[in-house]
Order: C-alpha cells, then structure tokens, then sequence
C-alpha cells in the first residue's frame, strides 16, 4: 500500500469508537427499553461501520471485537427497524422536497438537496451492514420471524424512496449536487465491491439530469425566438439594431441590485426591436417589484411596444398565476395585465409610449406571485408597422 | 407607549471571518430582518427533524412554533424571540471568533456579487449571511436533516465533514481531502451564479493543514466549550 495512503479519510473509525462506547454506556435496563437514545445510538454504530465497508477502511481488531459483541441478531433487527423508519420519514421529506426547495433562501435550496443525498449514502452504509448480518444469519439457519419482515419495510421503503426521488422533478433538483465536487468525491472514495455498481445518484444520472437542465436554460436564454413573440414575427432578420435601454431589476424592501446593460439582443424580425430584455430569479413567497429603467429618449424608432414577460422554474410554482401591474409615470392608472400562468405581453399604446418617453422611460414592473426565473423583454416597433 | 420594534434585529462587534487576521480583524455587525427571522422560525423551528429544542429555552421555542407567523414584537413572542435570537447571538459569536466559516463571492447572472458567509455554528447548525457594502444580513439557519438526527455533541463535526465533501477536493492518490484551489469556481445553474474565492476561514479549525491548495485535510480534534444551553439565564431586552 502507498506509504502516504490515508486509510481514513474522514475519521469514520473515531466515530465507531465513540459510537461503541456510548453504546457501552447504556445501562442493560435501557437497552432493553429500547429507548430512541438507544435506538439512535446502535443506528450509528452501524452506519459508521457502514461507511468503513463503503470505503474500504480496515476495522483495527479490537474494534472488531467490540463490534462482534454489539452486533448481536436482536441488536441488528432494532437497528433495521430505525432504519425503516427513517427511510419513511425520507419519503415524507422527498414528497415534499420541491416545494422546500423552492421555499428556501439562496445557498440553503442547494443544501436542501445535498442533504437528501448525504443522508442515502448514510442510509446505504446502514442497509450494507444490516443486510451482511442478515445473510449470515440465514446461513446460520437462524429463524426468520422478525428479521425478515423488518429487512421486507426495509427494502420496500428503498424502493420507495428511490422511485420518488427518480422522478424527473426532484432528479433535476437533486442534480444541484452535481455541481459541487460531492458526487465525484464520493466515487472517489468508494472502494470494491460498491464502486463496481455503484447506485443511482453516483452512477452518472444526477450529472445526465444537470446537463439536462443546462441545456433548458441555454435554450430559454434565446428567448424571445423560440416563443410566441418571435413565431409572430416575419422571417427572422440577423441584423442587429442598436440596444439603447437599460434594465434595472430592483428587488424589493431594501435589496438593491445593480445596473444590467441590456446585451446586443435585438434582432427578433425584419421590423422588431428587443429594447431591453432581462432574466432575474424570483426567490421565496413575497411579491417581487422589478423596476425596468428604460432610455428611449435617444431614439425614434419605437412607435409603439409591448413588455412580454415570461416565468420558468419548478412546475408547481410555474403554474400560478401571475398578474403585472406596470406603472408609468404621468399616467394615472397603472396598466393591470392578467399574464396567465407562465407568460403574458402587456402592451403598451402611442400614449402610454408617449408618457414613458416624457418621464425618463421609467417603468414599475409588479409581478404577483413570485418564485421561479422571470424574464421581462420590451418590444419596440419601426414607423412603418404600428401593430405589434 | 409605544415599543420599539426588535427588528431589523442586529448583533454587532462580530469578528469578520473574511478579514486576513480573522478573528483579529475589524469587528463587524450582521442584522436580521423581520422576514428572515419569520422564516427561520416558520420552516425551520417548526420542523421536528432540527434539533433546536437542545438549545433554545423551551419556553420561547414553544412560543415561537405555536405563532410562526409573529408578530414577534408583542408579548409573548417579544420575549420569545429576545430569548431566542440572544441564544442564536451566542452562537455566531463562538463561531466568527473562533472562526469556522466558508467564505466565498457570489457573482449572479445580472452582474451583481456580493460575499457569502457560511457558519457552521457550535450547535451543529450552518447560518448564510450576506456581505453587503454597508450592512450583512443574516438570511437563514438551519439543521442540515442527516446532521439533526446525531446526538447533540457530534453534530457539529458531522456538519463539517459534510461541508468538507461538499466544497474540498478528495485526492484519490493520497485518499485524503485538500484544501481547494484559489481559482476553484462553482458553476451553478439555477438561478444561474458563480461562486468564487471560496476559503476556508480558517483552514486550521476546519482541519487543513493550512490555506495552500492541496493541503491536506483531517478530522479535527478541538471541541467546543459547553455553551448556554435552553435553561441558559435569560438575556436582557438589548437588541438595538
């Protein structure tokens, strides 16, 4: 073996002492009650023992003798029961992990995801050693009774579990994982037999699932050409007009974000203008105010336009219904537009151009009903085609 | 006779885990808002699998999950929330004057960056603040759910080995962690950003050897004092 082989990357063979003497610790009376102390302290006995397997950590002898004593049939089927019981507690958190996702702050949503797969690697350390025992103790012709019905929820809560989280929405969250070095790390480390087979969320799906959705983004990136604004327009035109607005995406209370110049991004048909196009993340359950700071005072070329806006993100939250309220200074009311689910186009008239343009372009985008990715484009019209 | 309003909460003479000479550097102050705060307390407080009853005084606890929804500045979630937010005061104190925090930039698609602390608390909790130009802002804290379930004193450390796999680099022909490189950069899709600049602060509490790219990483051994636990002595209304 290299000299310079650490055979413990992450201490996992402290933990199994520590674990073992808590374990130790334990009164013969309490252990027989079965306490959840207890129950939590003999299911990370086994898990970190688990993870020793997973990883090829060698067990010192009197570890192993300790372990030997500890892990006697009864002790193995209190710790299967745990873990079947956690696996049920999984699935509850698995139902409802895109709605957590999306309720969470910015850092914690990726938390969130890595947390689910942290814990299937502890849950997989955990089945590892419990089923060992459980083959030997069929090899020894011990009677099934127990054993068997618990390592059956067992099996049919993986199973479960692995459905659920296989579906295509919570994948492509779960994916987040991909772009942290956790997985490869993980693959790393993983010694024979388990990196021969290794499981679904190491064996290459949550990487398929993030290139997936990196090429959903880019292709929603060329909005607006592959939507319904560019299916309007007439043959699509290369030439690019100049970008004369500028968005200012301004959140709400008092997050402040800077200044975006809109990009070179206009050449949407022979006759239409993208004056300014901007994508911002909606985050968490408040409403979200965008302020779109337009210049159109240095130039004649819109006569009339229309602010599209669209929303992408977790299906269950792009499904809401979104309603804009646009304000322009000088105008009285504010223009209510009823964007539908996903995407809607509020237009604007000569003289609401007219007020815009007199009051330094500025624009108040409310946008009720937040979560998810919102892209704002305003539209501007050449002299010659006064319809949008 | 009208009472202040606890919010925007601030805990101030922080040390800033970003400053070379952390925990010697310039002190610095993080604020809460009252929407962070009733998010923290609605998701996370509420939430039977974060173990916060270990160190948060039942009585506010209680108070707290009862009316996730405030208002925190009546009585009795006044009281409550001072409890609580004194307990959480102390917990980001241990952790900036030890420090053991990531630190790291964010840069999101509209241009905009700003600087990211993430705590990892003595409690075993990890904590997110945002690094603005005048003003940081805690935006959330929580128990990750696999580090909730260990017993109390080994949560902490099951945290940072999580965080260790999450953001260093396994060498497979040492088969031990390193310390990243200082032009590692995290691409994340959705809301598209990049993350930047990410340190260990400090390399040595985490279990680096140092803050050199390929230092190599082990379990630490250090632990931390007993802090107040719930039956702690109940602080003094000084939020402001």
């Amino acid at each position: 073996m290299n000299p310079s082989h650490n055979p413990d990357p992450l201490g996992y063979l402290d933990e199994l002492r520590e674990s073992l003497d808590s374990l130790g610790r334990f009164p013969r009376a309490k252990q027989l009650d079965l306490s959840t102390e207890f129950q939590g302290t003999a299911y990370g006995v086994v898990s970190s023992l688990g993870f020793c397997r997973l990883y090829g950590i060698d067990v010192p002898a009197d570890l192993a003798t300790q372990i030997g004593q500890a892990l006697s049939p009864d002790m193995v089927v209190t710790v299967a029961r745990v873990l079947a019981g956690v696996l049920t507690t999984a699935i509850d958190d698995a139902e409802s992990l895109p709605s957590r996702f999306d309720d969470a702050e910015p850092i914690e949503d990726q938390s969130i995801c890595t947390d689910f797969l942290h814990k299937m690697m502890e849950f997989w350390a955990a089945f590892v050693v419990i089923d060992d025992e459980y083959q030997s103790h069929l090899c020894e012709g011990g009677p099934l009774g127990e054993f068997s019905a618990t390592m059956d929820r067992v099996l049919e809560g993986f199973q479960a579990l692995d459905d659920l989280l296989q579906q295509d929405e919570r994948l492509r969250l779960l994916s987040v994982a991909a772009e942290i070095p956790l997985l490869e790390n993980w693959r790393r480390m993983l010694a024979a037999p388990f990196n021969e087979s290794p499981p679904w969320w190491l064996d290459g799906t949550l990487e398929a699932a993030a290139q997936a959705t990196a090429r959903e983004i880019l292709s929603e990136d060329a909005y607006p050409f592959r939507s319904g604004v560019a299916a309007q327009s007439s043959t699509p035109c290369q030439k690019s007009f100049p970008v004369f607005g500028k968005v200012l995406a301004e959140y709400t209370d008092r997050e402040t974000y800077a200044t975006a110049a809109a990009s070179n991004y206009n050449a949407i048909g022979r006759e239409r203008v993208a004056l300014a196009r901007q994508a911002f993340p909606l985050e968490g359950d408040e409403d979200v105010q965008v302020k779109l700071d337009l210049d159109l005072l240095h130039t004649s070329v819109p006569v009339a336009a229309e602010i599209s806006v669209s929303k992408s993100g977790p299906a269950d939250k792009v499904g809401q219904y979104v309603r804009c309220e646009l304000s322009i200074p000088g105008l009285s009311e504010p223009l209510v537009a009823e964007l539908g689910t996903t995407a809607g186009k509020v237009w604007l008239t000569e003289t609401e151009l007219k007020a815009l343009r007199e009051h330094q372009g500025s624009i108040g985008l409310i946008l009720l009903t937040a979560d998810g990715t919102c892209r704002a484009v305003l539209l501007g019209r050449h002299a010659n085609e006064r319809t949008i | 006779m009208a009472i202040d309003s606890l919010f925007p909460y601030l805990w101030d003479q922080l040390p800033d885990p970003a400053a070379a000479n952390s925990p010697n550097g310039p002190g610095t102050s993080v604020e809460l808002l009252e929407r962070h705060w009733r998010k923290i307390v609605r998701k996370h407080f509420t939430r039977r699998s974060e173990p916060w009853r270990d160190f948060i005084p039942a009585t506010a606890l209680n108070a707290l999950k009862a009316s996730p929804y405030g208002p925190f500045d009546a009585e009795p979630l006044r009281q409550a929330t001072i409890a609580a937010l004194a307990r959480l005061g102390e917990e980001f104190a241990a952790c900036l004057k030890k420090p053991l925090a990531i630190v790291y930039w964010r840069l999101q698609a509209d241009g905009k960056r700003n600087r990211c602390w993430l705590l990892l608390l003595p409690c075993g909790a990890r904590a997110v603040v945002w690094v603005g130009q005048k003003k940081n802002s805690l935006r959330t804290c929580y128990f990750s759910g696999a580090v909730g379930v260990k017993p109390k004193g080994v949560r902490w450390r099951a945290a940072l080995r999580q965080l260790v796999q999450e953001y260093a680099f396994h060498d497979d022909t040492t088969n031990e962690f390193v310390y990243p490189a200082a032009t590692y950069r995290l691409e994340i899709q959705e809301p598209p950003e990049q993350r930047f600049g990410i340190r260990f602060a400090t390399a040595q509490n985490w279990g680096f050897e140092n803050a050199a790219a390929g230092s190599r990483w082990r379990p630490p051994h250090w632990n931390w004092p007993e802090l107040g636990g719930p039956d702690a002595p109940k602080p003094a209304d000084s939020s402001r």
